[in-house]
């Protein structure tokens, strides 16, 4: 009987330990989903357009990552891109976008180049009341905000967007106003200069932070003379 | 020792009734008529709360569709360049008054993932509200910026991209002993460490729409130490879970091997190891 006994607490013990590295757990499930390039939940639509009359934010499919063609700046007067790109939140709770980072890859176009986001598409950050945020090689912490969204790609507030099928992006076909809204224009602008050398293919990234999570593009332009 | 491993393995009995209860039941009831069983959708030993909130329509990131079926989170859309962190997806919690729990690993799994998994990083750490940054380790992924989110050095990276999980099973995060749940009014209770070093309880309550238990208290630690309720490893009976995708190097999402535009399930397991707390 204390045999037996014996046995059963074994057995009871031998299927314990076994069943505990096994099964001492707690399981959870993801889902993702990862859509075309243009429909992310933190994304950037289009306005501007560049010097080959497409849009400055494209992309080459509806897969890959968005660049932007800031095309031939003239080494004199530069460019103002007053609406480059919007920064758009299509989540539904606010996000607050904190910080910006310019990085060269070919050349070193960030030594020319400013930041601003603000609210006039056709409007001068400068006078339109924007926020400096990146100048030259140096980055500024900030916070902006925008509002919830309505994981609509289609929509930038109550907007409706377009899709360009030659640039793979939603983009505004008309001026907006993004104060209070779930997007943000931002501006760049390459400083002219008889000092910025005259060179094809000035390439890097420019990466937008948020809480919690980062957007980077990729740039590219030609200094002509 | 043979003591300490037996002690160590009760509570590993108890833990998985959870999952096994039935097989348990089933082998066992006419051996041992002592044995007493329950088995709980809502109220078990190690239980998950919610914090972050979920992008489509602004409930809680961790969810449920009924009270017995596992939880689910939403942790997309995302695409090419992009990198996502949800910084507290939900905190584990350990109910348990007698034991602590050592969270030892984590594993990550799913069908038609293509490389996706590469690009996940699971860490544990304190503050909801913060980027949880680990300790700096060759080949250990980081975020790639501090200077512009609020960070959490207080740390442990649990699932690291290509090379997968990581081994804590004698290094990992700590639960402390829990305090069980107040089942007549709905509330599981999880500690914190105040201002002055003492460990008080606070009550999530169960949120009967999405079928979890969300924080109520704000459970984050400001610089100024005037409310210090992070989560300790060791002492505090929760742990936050931070889960990043980090597509920020893709070029074309193409190239992941997915299926796009189409939900992609990960399973999320944790594995635990319990200490009697003498």
């Amino acid at each position: 009987m204390m045999k037996l006994r014996t046995l059963f607490l074994f057995l009871i013990i031998f299927f314990a330990v076994f069943s505990a590295y096994e099964y001492l757990s707690d399981r959870e499930e993801s889902t993702a989903k990862i859509p075309p390039t243009s429909e992310g939940y933190f994304r950037a639509f289009a306005y501007n357009n560049s010097t080959d009359n497409r849009l400055v934010l494209r992309a080459n499919s509806s897969t890959e990552r968005p660049y932007l063609e800031l095309g031939n700046v003239s080494r004199g007067t530069g460019v103002v891109y007053t609406a480059a790109l919007a920064l758009s939140n299509e989540m539904k709770s606010e996000i607050v976008i904190t910080g910006v980072d310019v990085e060269d890859v070919q050349w070193s176009l960030s030594q020319y180049m400013q930041i601003y986001l603000h609210n006039n598409s056709d409007s001068l950050a400068e006078n339109d009341n924007g926020v400096l945020i990146y100048d030259r090689g140096t980055s500024y912490r900030f916070n902006w905000t925008l509002a919830a969204g309505d994981s609509d790609a289609s929509t930038a507030g109550t907007n409706t967007l377009s899709y360009s099928n030659t640039d793979n992006i939603y983009y505004s076909p008309n001026p907006l106003n993004a104060a209070n809204n779930d997007f943000v224009w931002v501006e760049i602008k390459i400083v002219g200069g008889n000092v910025v050398p005259l060179n094809k293919d000035y390439t890097g990234y420019i990466t937008f932070y948020y809480k919690y999570g980062a957007i980077k593009l990729w740039y590219h332009a030609d200094i002509v003379p | 020792m043979i003591t300490v491993k037996l002690g160590k393995r009760t509570l590993a009995v108890g833990a998985l009734l959870i999952a096994f209860a039935a097989v348990m039941a089933t082998q066992y009831a006419t051996v041992r008529a002592q044995a007493s069983i329950v088995i709980t959708g809502k109220y078990p030993w190690i239980q998950f709360m919610a914090h972050d909130i979920d992008a489509r329509d602004g409930g809680w990131l961790l969810r449920r569709n009924s009270d017995t079926v596992n939880y689910t989170i939403y942790i997309g859309n995302l695409t090419g360049g992009q990198i996502k962190i949800w910084t507290a997806a939900f905190a584990i919690v350990n109910t348990e008054k007698n034991y602590t729990l050592r969270i030892t690993g984590v594993r990550l799994w799913g069908s038609g993932l293509g490389k996706l998994l590469n690009y996940i990083n699971v860490t544990l750490h304190s503050k909801p509200d913060a980027v949880g940054v680990p300790p700096a380790k060759t080949n250990a992924y980081q975020p790639p910026s501090e200077s512009y989110w609020t960070t959490d050095s207080d740390a442990m990276l649990y699932w690291n991209g290509s090379q997968g999980a990581v081994d804590h099973s004698t290094d990992g995060w700590v639960l402390g002993q829990g305090n069980g749940y107040d089942k007549n009014n709905g509330i599981l209770y999880y500690s914190y460490t105040n201002s002055t070093g003492a460990l008080q309880w606070a009550k999530a309550q169960y949120d009967t729409t999405n079928h979890v238990y969300n924080y109520t208290t704000y459970v984050y630690s400001d610089e100024s130490g005037s409310h210090d309720n992070d989560a300790v490893s060791g002492t505090d009976n929760f742990v936050w879970v931070q889960i990043v995708i980090d597509l920020s190097q893709i070029s074309d999402v193409s190239t992941l091997g997915v299926t796009l535009d189409s939900p992609l399930t990960i399973n999320m397991e944790f594995f635990f190891e319990g200490t009697a707390v003498t």
